[in-house]
């Protein structure tokens, strides 16, 4: 999506008709970037909105969170005030034209503001989507839903805070809680795809399950029975794997329910000290059950890797066996087996050339050598298990060393476990006792929590081992049913087809965990090319990487290799966001340039001198598109003196007030604006 | 966004020709916004044609 042009009438402070053309590198100049000046209350934010409503109409931002609906009109006032004179309602809008894969759509939004006596009603009236494609032809889409659809597919509705935000928020992105990190996970997926690739699995398990079901009809004997446990387990599958997503989200609730109890609980000063006692409890409690998860499976993969001490005693007792013999002298012998039946047999004298006749002393000596040495191949197979054993032996020993002091570390750790939870159940017992009756009621409700958070953590592991003993079990019966297909010749279409259904389930099932793995470390590479480049010297020397979490949420590291993104700035958070904005549309654009604005209002609030001249050196290069709307004191002649060096300055308007509500939207030319902007305030 | 689809559907070259042909088509469907449901009706008929294709060259 990249913005060409947006209109505005009677929108916010934009009274009559206004518009807006935005530089893009889709027009010829190549330049990207658009700087829309405001002093504050100009309606720079205003504006901001204009492009949200447009899109997704919406009428808040998330910085309104405070705000309450009704406070909020996005109609002008001044027009406002006309209709009480004229008893007409006003009709504002907001008309946006952009392109997207080169082919140009013009949404417009109209929203009509009338007063109800002396109270100000706002409402959305028609919604309009204009959509040429290149051959030409233009399509009018009428139906909110069906527009809705459109735009969400163009720019996901979770995902535009990361291309339309505000500078000084952006940061927000990584404090998100658990529930908004679940939506822009479901964002970020759509924007790379990975939605589709669950949906076409989830469709092919459905197949597959249809044309397993019809087939078990069909067969008959030992195939038959396969196929039906087949089926069962992959129903099973899917009640448990629906089953443990709703563990999830409950976990999640209960966890969202818990924190705004412990908000509540702090209002309570006499029991603050305890509340604090009880979040380090419960912290320290966290890590020590994590340390011992990880324990207990280091012990699982050392033990599955130790077969061999289940058989100890036959280990040594061949070893000491064999050792005995080679201790005597018996293995290797002193003469070999095959030296004497060549001077008995075939040479008939000694090496000394004493000869070797039949009956006589030498001879009957040579046959009773021969009886007490061994087979040359016995003895080389003993000796070599000697060797063998006496390496198993070694191993055993040091596994055996390894986990006994995992053993006793995972002892020590259970030992804390149980500390800490008596400590937090004593101080639960201080608050619960608490002489105000709300906060102990508070508590008790806190208490069921956790009990029933207990009780979900228990399920959840349950069923997890089920799924996994379902799977494994489904595994198992793969090959047979496979080697039954063989055996009986059963190779009739409904099987190909079910046999085919099953393979291509597979293949997109490794396909999507290798896919999402690249992708997830492919963006945390660039991310952290961008943040080098951006960070000032010091964030340089402190913050060595950014990693990308699972739920595509961040962590920054330092360099001693803690994590570190609870103590880094607001202006750090800021370059960090932006980094991986910019590193998130370079994986989505595959390592080109993804079609989308960076629309950013206030971008450089909280940024110092290094970051706002690093920002404005190579955000350009970054996106396709750079919308600015910056204050008098963040847009100074130095920035703009920095943006002029970087030749992809295009656009540059002045948003002016007429008067108590009213602006107006002037363009200039770039190479006259030094005289509009502030003197450089030194370097910070 | 289709050049994402195109790195899942490279990914998929190392898998037989049928299995590719089938994951390809379930990626496409996907993608252009069906329900579930009506991606697995279609599927199967593409399942049905690969097999019979199959069929023929047999």
């Amino acid at each position: 999506m990249i913005l060409e042009k947006i209109t505005m009438k009677d929108f916010r402070q934009f009274q009559g008709i206004q518009h807006i053309e935005f530089a893009s590198e889709t027009k010829s100049d190549g330049k990207n970037v658009t700087v829309i000046f405001g002093e504050n209350g100009r309606g720079k934010t205003g504006l901001f909105r204009a492009v949200v409503f447009a899109l997704y109409g919406e009428r808040r931002l998330s910085q309104d969170e405070e705000v309450q609906q009704k406070e909020l009109y996005l109609v002008n006032s001044v027009a406002m005030e006309d209709t009480k004179t004229y008893g007409k309602p006003v009709e504002a809008y907001v008309e946006l034209i952009f392109q997207h894969k080169n082919e140009q759509y013009t949404i417009k939004r109209i929203l009509l503001g009338i007063f109800d006596r002396d109270e100000r009603i706002e409402q959305p009236d028609q919604v309009t989507l204009s959509h040429t494609k290149t051959d030409g032809n233009t399509f009018t889409i009428n139906d909110p839903e069906d527009i809705k659809k459109i735009i969400n597919n163009i720019l996901d509705k979770n995902v535009k805070e990361y291309f339309l935000f505000d500078g000084e928020k952006i940061q927000r992105l990584t404090l998100a809680s658990i529930e908004q990190k679940k939506e822009v996970a479901k964002g970020i997926k759509s924007l790379l795809n990975v939605d589709a690739l669950e949906k076409a699995i989830k469709a092919l398990q459905r197949l597959k399950k249809e044309l397993n079901t019809e087939l078990s009809k069909r067969a008959t004997g030992e195939y038959a029975k396969i196929l039906h446990q087949q089926n069962q387990l992959d129903e099973k599958r899917n009640t448990l794997k629906t089953r443990l997503e709703e563990i999830e989200s409950e976990y999640t609730l209960l966890n969202i329910e818990k924190k705004k109890i412990d908000t509540l609980l702090e209002e309570y000063k006499e029991i603050s000290h305890l509340l604090k006692e009880r979040k380090d409890a419960e912290t320290q409690l966290k890590s020590q059950e994590e340390q011992a998860g990880n324990l207990l499976s280091e012990m699982k993969s050392r033990t599955a890797k130790a077969s061999q001490l289940l058989i100890s005693s036959t280990i040594d007792h061949v070893f000491d066996f064999i050792d005995q013999k080679k201790q005597k002298g018996e293995i290797p012998s002193e003469i070999r087996k095959d030296l004497i039946e060549r001077i008995l047999d075939v040479e008939r004298k000694c090496i000394c050339d004493r000869p070797v006749l039949p009956g006589t002393p030498e001879q009957i000596a040579l046959i009773r050598w021969k009886n007490k040495v061994s087979d040359v191949e016995l003895e080389d197979s003993a000796l070599e298990m000697w060797r063998s054993l006496s390496s198993i032996k070694n191993y055993r020993e040091d596994i055996s060393g390894v986990i006994e002091t995992l053993l006793q570390r995972y002892a020590v750790c259970k030992n804390d476990i149980e500390k800490l939870r008596k400590k937090t159940e004593s101080i639960n017992e201080q608050i619960g006792a608490s002489e105000r009756k709300d906060a102990a009621d508070l508590e008790k409700t806190r208490e069921n929590i956790e009990k029933k958070q207990i009780e979900i953590e228990a399920e959840r592991m349950t069923t997890k081992n089920e799924l996994d003993a379902v799977e494994s079990e489904y595994a198992r019966l793969s090959p047979q049913r496979k080697k039954l297909e063989k055996e009986e010749n059963f190779k009739n279409e409904l099987s190909l087809r079910a046999g085919l259904a099953e393979d291509t389930y597979k293949a997109l099932q490794e396909v999507y965990s290798r896919f999402t793995e690249e992708i997830k470390s492919r963006i945390a590479i660039e991310a952290n090319k961008y943040f080098v480049q951006l960070l000032d010297k010091e964030g340089r020397e402190t913050l060595k990487n950014i990693l990308v979490n699972n739920d595509y949420s961040l962590q920054i590291i330092d360099r001693w290799g803690k994590p570190f993104l609870a103590n880094i700035s607001l202006g750090q958070r800021q370059v960090m966001s932006i980094s991986f904005i910019a590193a998130l549309a370079k994986v989505a654009s595959m390592d080109s340039i993804l079609e989308m604005p960076l629309f950013m209002d206030t971008p450089f609030g909280k940024l110092s001198y290094e970051h706002r001249k690093n920002l404005i050196k190579y955000l350009p290069g970054y996106c396709a598109q750079w919308i600015l709307l910056a204050t008098d004191t963040e847009f100074r002649k130095q920035e703009a003196s920095f943006l002029r060096e970087g030749k992809r300055w295009g656009k540059f308007y002045v948003l002016r007030s007429e008067g108590p509500g009213v602006t107006t939207i002037q363009e200039r030319d770039i190479e006259e604006v030094q005289y509009l902007l502030q003197e450089n305030i030194g370097e910070n | 966004m289709s050049d994402i689809s195109e790195l899942i559907k490279k990914k998929l070259e190392n898998y037989p020709p049928d299995v590719t042909e089938l994951a390809i088509a379930a990626i496409e469907f996907s993608e252009s916004g069906m329900p579930e449901s009506s991606i697995a009706d279609y599927l199967e008929k593409v399942v049905r044609q690969i097999v019979k294709k199959q069929g023929i060259a047999e």
